[in-house]
């Protein structure tokens, strides 16, 4: 771009454009969903590529002529970090999105070698999987093909199936077999973390830069992992499922009667489990009931019932029904699973009367919007079976959120810092996953008012319980800095005690205190929800007292191991985070503020205690306070206006009136420069 | 022992913020320091026992118990930081 040409305000207007859609099309760039779709996610990319850059370009333009953009509201010195920040990005998802190719394709040709294989008995079912897998092309979509091969079990005819155990057992052996590699990869890449995480120990150690190859490699690793961690979990469920359908499929051919009698038992108990966790869910939500979710899982629930009953009266063989005990333990899950049943069908009783209500409401909306009579159609089918499997297995996802969280915390589980990293950072990517899913379900769900009830508040559900799990880790590196858990409980002789020598003197006490507060309240979610408004509240009073609160923050984050990236003054982890929503609290004291119900009084207590605190005014008193406490602050605050004031060009007078400099710190800048010039002399003289 | 730094018997060091008397029992508060008197990232409830003449902590691991202990703690502290008292 030549220098004559430049047209300040187009050239503005370009960057801005540029940087808006840049910056937007990196963000919804979703690693979890995107990846999946190789060639939409480097078409994606290579279109952020080329609009990145005219961005570059126009930078460079406004850097090489960096004077004329002065009164542009621009920070001409930040935009090389700017372009290097996107440009870091934009490797980096390239990188992901190579490695997972790679990733598929190994995974792929593994794969079909394997089900080649395992399916010599049956060959066309073998060959079928395979056109569905080389159709996908893709491992995650490697469920799509299991799938397909399922729903070609529940049709086929099975009367010509002589053996079924051998069916089993290589359906089992297959999908077995896929997990058995998913967790070697796991293994692999488990080994591979650690090593590396090794590395930058002792880089770290040795004082020397890490090469941002190797952070950038290990998260793609990580993230992989998490995603292999996540896609053994369906599986195992998808086995538990396939098993079922398998058994209902060949309903009524011989079997053997051990096989039989456990399959019987695991299915009633698995199906038990689910009747329960369904139960509980809508005890738990009674106000947000939705009766086309509900009628929709009834529906599967009772098809599924119908069968069990079916099964065990005419179904069993003979050796289980001479078999007193194994007929017991089958009627007392039968009747457990009845139980349930019956427990779940009073649900619709109580709702009954809700749901008219509502129905009045609903077809006059549906009047207004003609469409929805047909969405509703649809939504019955397909859409109903995903709405049921989302709620399933985020039912699924947020007991193991809760198992995890109790195991942890009542110290009866231990993993090292890195699994449980890992395990905390799968954790937050399944949840995107399912904030994905929830996203993605079709408009005749989204459109219903029932949408938020159900799925959005189960999302925010889990990612409390995920937020809830995540302090565990932070636990878990408080705990790991001091002894190990069998010694917390120790006591421990306290050999000297003596006056600090300089922690006074540089920490101001109160700021100690909020923030050893704040990092134990924030181990304990429920309690820290109500504790951490009153560290705010505390800070705040510090604010009026010490004008230095921008540090405080600082050193409230400093002390809970919170780091801040550099470049784009972010936070860059966990605890910086907490920070965050710390910094995000004092507006959530307002809203309780406003509502104001339902509180724990202590909370009543602090927001009239900001209430209190907002109402007053700095004053000299205040400054008068601060001298005396610190006066090293003093002398550096004094400092900075002093450097202000001398670039400023102002009279001293005007800069005090501009600035609103309180009397008894005038007095201090006047010392202050005072000081200065004396040294100058000084300096001239010799 | 408050604004003390007490040396315990694995070596490591403590500046105690605050205490507190719940059940006749006295606990603080400390934030572990180290060698060059620096505050860390670990934070510790303490439960005083004494033993003939000596003094033991014991750290409080018990959520209970360090619920409560978050609770007199915060409450001290707001008083510490009300108007006109710090």
């Amino acid at each position: 771009m030549n220098n004559e040409e430049i047209n300040v305000d187009e050239v503005v207007r370009q960057y801005n454009e540029l940087l808006v859609t840049i910056d937007s099309k990196i963000r919804t760039f979703n690693l979890d969903e995107d990846i999946f779709d190789l060639t939409g996610a480097s078409q994606y990319v290579n279109e952020i590529v080329v609009d990145y850059e005219k961005y570059r370009k126009i930078v460079k333009a406004i850097t090489d002529n960096a004077e004329k953009f002065v009164l542009s509201n621009l920070d001409v010195k930040s935009l090389k970090n700017e372009v290097t920040f996107y440009g870091d990005k934009i490797v980096t998802i390239k990188k992901k999105i190579l490695y997972t190719y790679n990733l598929s394709i190994r995974i792929l040709n593994d794969r079909k070698q394997r089900i080649k294989d395992k399916f010599t008995t049956f060959p066309e079912d073998g060959a079928k999987l395979i056109e569905e897998l080389e159709k996908e092309n893709f491992p995650s979509r490697y469920q799509k093909g299991i799938d397909s091969f399922q729903d070609s079990l529940s049709g086929a005819d099975f009367s010509k199936v002589r053996d079924f155990n051998k069916l089993l057992s290589l359906i089992e052996e297959k999908l077995g077999n896929r997990l058995v590699f998913i967790d070697e990869e796991s293994y692999i890449m488990d080994e591979r973390i650690k090593y590396v995480d090794e590395l930058i120990k002792k880089y770290t150690e040795s004082g020397r830069p890490l090469k941002k190859s190797i952070m950038m490699e290990i998260d793609i690793m990580r993230e992989r992992l998490s995603l292999l961690r996540y896609q053994e979990t369906g599986l195992q469920v998808k086995i538990n499922e396939l098993v079922v359908k398998l058994n209902n499929a060949v309903y009524g051919k011989k079997k053997t009667s051990s096989t039989e009698y456990t399959m019987l038992i695991n299915s009633l108990g698995s199906f038990a489990s689910e009747l329960n966790g369904f139960n509980n869910l809508l005890l738990n939500t009674k106000s947000a009931f939705n009766k086309k979710v509900y009628d929709a899982r009834m529906k599967s629930f009772m098809t599924r019932y119908d069968y069990f009953v079916n099964l065990i009266n005419n179904g069993i063989s003979t050796p289980i029904r001479e078999n007193q005990e194994q007929m017991n333990a089958i009627k007392n899950m039968m009747d457990k699973v009845t139980d349930l049943i019956e427990k779940l069908k009073s649900h619709q009783k109580e709702n009954t009367s809700q749901s008219e209500n509502g129905n009045t409401d609903n077809k006059s909306k549906e009047n207004e919007q003609g469409s929805h009579e047909e969405n509703d159609d649809t939504f019955s089918n397909d859409v109903a079976e995903e709405a049921n499997r989302l709620i399933a297995d985020m039912e699924k996802f947020a007991i193991e959120l809760d198992e995890f969280y109790e195991n942890f915390n009542s110290g009866k589980s231990k993993l090292s810092n890195v699994d449980m990293t890992n395990k905390i950072k799968s954790f937050i990517m399944r949840l995107g996953a399912f904030n994905a899913r929830v996203n993605d379900l079709p408009d005749a769900i989204k459109n219903t008012e029932e949408y938020k009830s159900v799925f959005l508040d189960k999302l925010e559900l889990l990612r409390k319980k995920v937020e809830k799990n995540k302090f565990l880790l932070i636990q878990q590196n408080a705990n790991d800095n001091t002894s190990s858990r069998e010694n917390d409980s120790e006591p421990f002789e306290v050999k000297d005690v003596r006056e600090p020598k300089k922690i006074n003197k540089y920490y101001n006490k109160p700021v100690l205190i909020a923030s050893a507060l704040a990092s134990l309240a924030l181990l304990n979610t429920t309690i820290g929800t109500f504790l951490i408004p009153a560290l705010i509240v505390g800070n705040i009073a510090l604010i009026y007292k010490y004008p230095i609160m921008d540090k405080i923050n600082d050193i409230l984050g400093k002390s809970i191991g919170a780091k801040k990236d550099k470049k784009t003054g972010k936070w860059r982890n966990a605890a910086g985070i907490v920070i965050d929503k710390i910094k995000a609290i004092p507006g959530i004291l307002k809203s309780i503020a406003v509502s104001g119900f339902g509180l724990p009084k202590i909370t009543k207590k602090l927001v009239a205690k900001v209430k209190e605190i907002a109402n007053m005014t700095p004053s000299d008193e205040y400054i008068q306070g601060m001298k005396e406490r610190n006066q090293e602050v003093i002398r550096r605050e004094t400092k900075k206006l002093c450097i202000r004031y001398i670039k400023s060009g102002l009279s001293f007078e005007e800069f005090c009136k501009k600035e609103m400099v309180p009397d008894s710190m005038v007095e201090k800048m006047a010392e202050y420069i005072q000081e200065l010039s004396n040294d100058n002399v000084k300096g001239r003289s010799r | 022992m408050v604004d003390k730094i007490v040396k315990l018997g694995n070596n490591q060091e403590f500046l105690i913020l605050d205490q507190t008397e719940l059940d006749d029992n006295v606990y603080y508060l400390g934030i572990m320091v180290d060698k060059n008197e620096e505050p860390m990232n670990v934070h510790m409830f303490f439960k005083e026992q004494k033993k003939g003449n000596k003094t033991l902590l014991v750290p409080v691991m018990e959520e209970k118990e360090r619920n409560l202990l978050l609770t007199s703690f915060t409450i001290n502290y707001l008083d510490m930081t009300s108007i006109g008292e710090v």
